[in-house]
């Protein structure tokens, strides 16, 4: 017995001796991720204690996802208060067993509506929608061709199916093209991209796509997570906004953002799609169903932007307003026209420094290097919401110029920043 | 001979084999050995067991092509050697970046 017990513990010594290194690995790198402590309902501005132990300070909030500033809205929360009292707080089961209430299937339908599609089905999450979808469509006979720059949850969905897997360069289609001359061999081809792409902000040309698509007999997928709600002329995605609504086979999408940002996510597209989605999708079928609180939420955020688009196109002037004073600043930023605004600083550890500087002068932004976008291409990636005031904006940029300023990147090329900091 | 059922093959004196080239030619004789006097037909009862099942089943030589880079790894199959590569860069290819939420 003592033998087993020490047995026991030099194994758990050794598990615990290795990811103590992983993790100072990790440290060590830079790639370390801390929690930073809200002290407040998500909104424009919130109090955050960091680090942790620290007094709570207010900052300006230029890094959430709350695009249309949804996330505690009054209407929002009280809708999901009646539906707490109304259906309850969880239901204990998976959709197709007793976990589907008439309001799922409500917000489903007004899911479809609003997509522009046929049928939708939930999910706990846009990343588990895109974890089982091309399992549940795709077999080995069949090809999925990726944007090399798609999110995390759809390279896990692609690995999760006996698919081909392939990927076509940025946005480059020339190089889309030759990837379906390719594949004309397999029975179904996929051509996979974001509608916007969450680390440059820019939109994925889906009108082309589309047309490549119909030349050579695929179908298109669109994650159209940073995008549904506030992209189009009236919010309903970037296949709105690229002239191509209701083409679009596939659209997964999250109401994690956008649509009050809580969680949950959904398939919507050609009905045999999403049905087979609802026989097969493994994420659907093994997890409990998005809980009434949630669904009541978002059937109230449905109901608000499609009465108005008062605040996708407050969002709109937001994004507009804060590209001039970052330009006439002299940041360089990513072009483009959705509410993620990179900041370009190149070089890893000015990322973080500036961050860490701007945090100190009450802005709240993240810095992102490599691995999680390329190397050399570190930034700071800023996202408008509508909750956004301008004096909101008028400050951030005044600290943004102080910070510019110290670190003396302020009209300065990428040569210029990368040859004194390096890349 | 090392042994009754050892086989030495002697290479010409102008061979010069690489690594790759001894992998290969072991890999190709483990095959042939393989066939002619598999170790045992327990995989017989695999597929026959899995037939049952309802499944179809098939086997057959394949490539396979491994990269490994810190704590990732990818692995790929091919009928030829370039199909196997050609997915593996397919495969590192695919989450080159880790992408932001």
């Amino acid at each position: 017995m003592a033998d087993a017990v020490e047995v026991e513990q030099g194994c758990l010594a050794r598990v615990r001796q290795h990811f103590r290194q992983e993790l100072d690995g990790l440290r060590n790198a830079g790639l370390f991720k801390e929690e930073r402590f809200i002290h407040a309902p998500q909104a424009a501005d919130i109090e955050v204690e960091f680090p942790a132990g620290a007094t709570p300070r207010q900052v300006i909030n230029l890094c959430a996802n709350n695009y249309l500033g949804l996330s505690s809205h009054p209407e929002v929360v009280a809708a999901a208060h009646a539906g707490l009292e109304a259906r309850g707080y969880g239901m204990s089961s998976v959709r197709f067993i007793c976990g589907t209430q008439d309001i799922h299937r409500e917000l489903e339908q007004r899911l479809t509506t609003f997509l522009g599609t046929e049928d939708t089905l939930l999910f706990p999450s846009c990343m588990d929608a895109n974890a089982g979808v091309f399992e549940a469509l795709l077999g080995e006979q069949d090809v999925m061709i990726a944007d090399r720059l798609v999110h995390a949850s759809i390279v896990d969905g692609m690995r999760l199916s006996k698919a081909m897997q392939d990927t076509f360069k940025h946005s480059d289609m020339a190089h889309l093209e030759e990837k379906l001359q390719e594949h004309q061999d397999k029975r179904f081809r996929l051509v996979i991209t974001d509608g916007v792409f969450s680390m440059d902000g820019d939109l994925a040309r889906l009108d082309d796509i589309v047309a490549l698509a119909e030349r050579y007999g695929a179908m298109v997928f669109v994650d159209d997570s940073h995008a549904t709600g506030f992209i189009g002329k009236t919010g309903r995605g970037t296949h709105e906004q690229k002239g191509v609504f209701g083409k679009i086979d596939i659209i997964t999408t999250t109401l994690g953002k956008a649509l009050g940002g809580a969680s949950g996510g959904c398939v919507s597209g050609r009905a045999e799609l999403v049905e087979m989605c609802r026989q097969r999708a493994r994420p659907y079928l093994f997890s409990n169903s998005v809980p009434p609180v949630i669904v009541a939420g978002a059937l109230k955020v449905l109901e608000l932007i499609s009465r108005t688009t008062e605040r996708r196109d407050a969002l709109e002037e937001n994004t507009r307003y804060w590209r001039r004073l970052l330009t006439e600043a002299g940041f360089d930023i990513k072009p483009g026209e959705s509410p993620i605004v990179p900041v370009m600083l190149y070089h890893a550890k000015l990322a973080q420094d500036v961050a860490r500087d701007l945090f100190a002068e009450g802005i709240y932004v993240v810095g992102f290097f490599f691995p999680v976008v390329p190397k050399g291409q570190a930034r700071i990636r800023t996202q408008l919401s509508a909750a956004h005031q301008k004096a909101h904006l008028d400050r951030a940029i005044e600290a943004f110029v102080k910070v510019g300023r110290k670190h003396d990147i302020l009209n300065k090329s990428k040569k210029a920043i990368t040859e004194r900091y390096g890349l | 001979m090392a042994g009754s059922n050892v086989i030495e093959v002697t290479l010409p004196d102008a061979a010069t084999p690489t690594r790759e080239d001894i992998e290969q030619l072991e890999a190709t004789f483990r095959a042939i050995v393989d066939l002619r006097f598999p170790d045992s037909r327990d995989w017989q009862k695999v597929e026959e067991a899995l037939v049952i099942d309802g499944w179809t089943v098939r086997s057959q030589l394949m490539w396979v092509a491994e990269a490994h880079k810190g704590w990732e790894s990818e692995l790929a199959t091919g009928r030829t050697k370039s199909e196997a590569f050609k997915q593996l860069q397919q495969l590192a290819k695919i989450d080159d970046v880790a992408g932001v939420p």
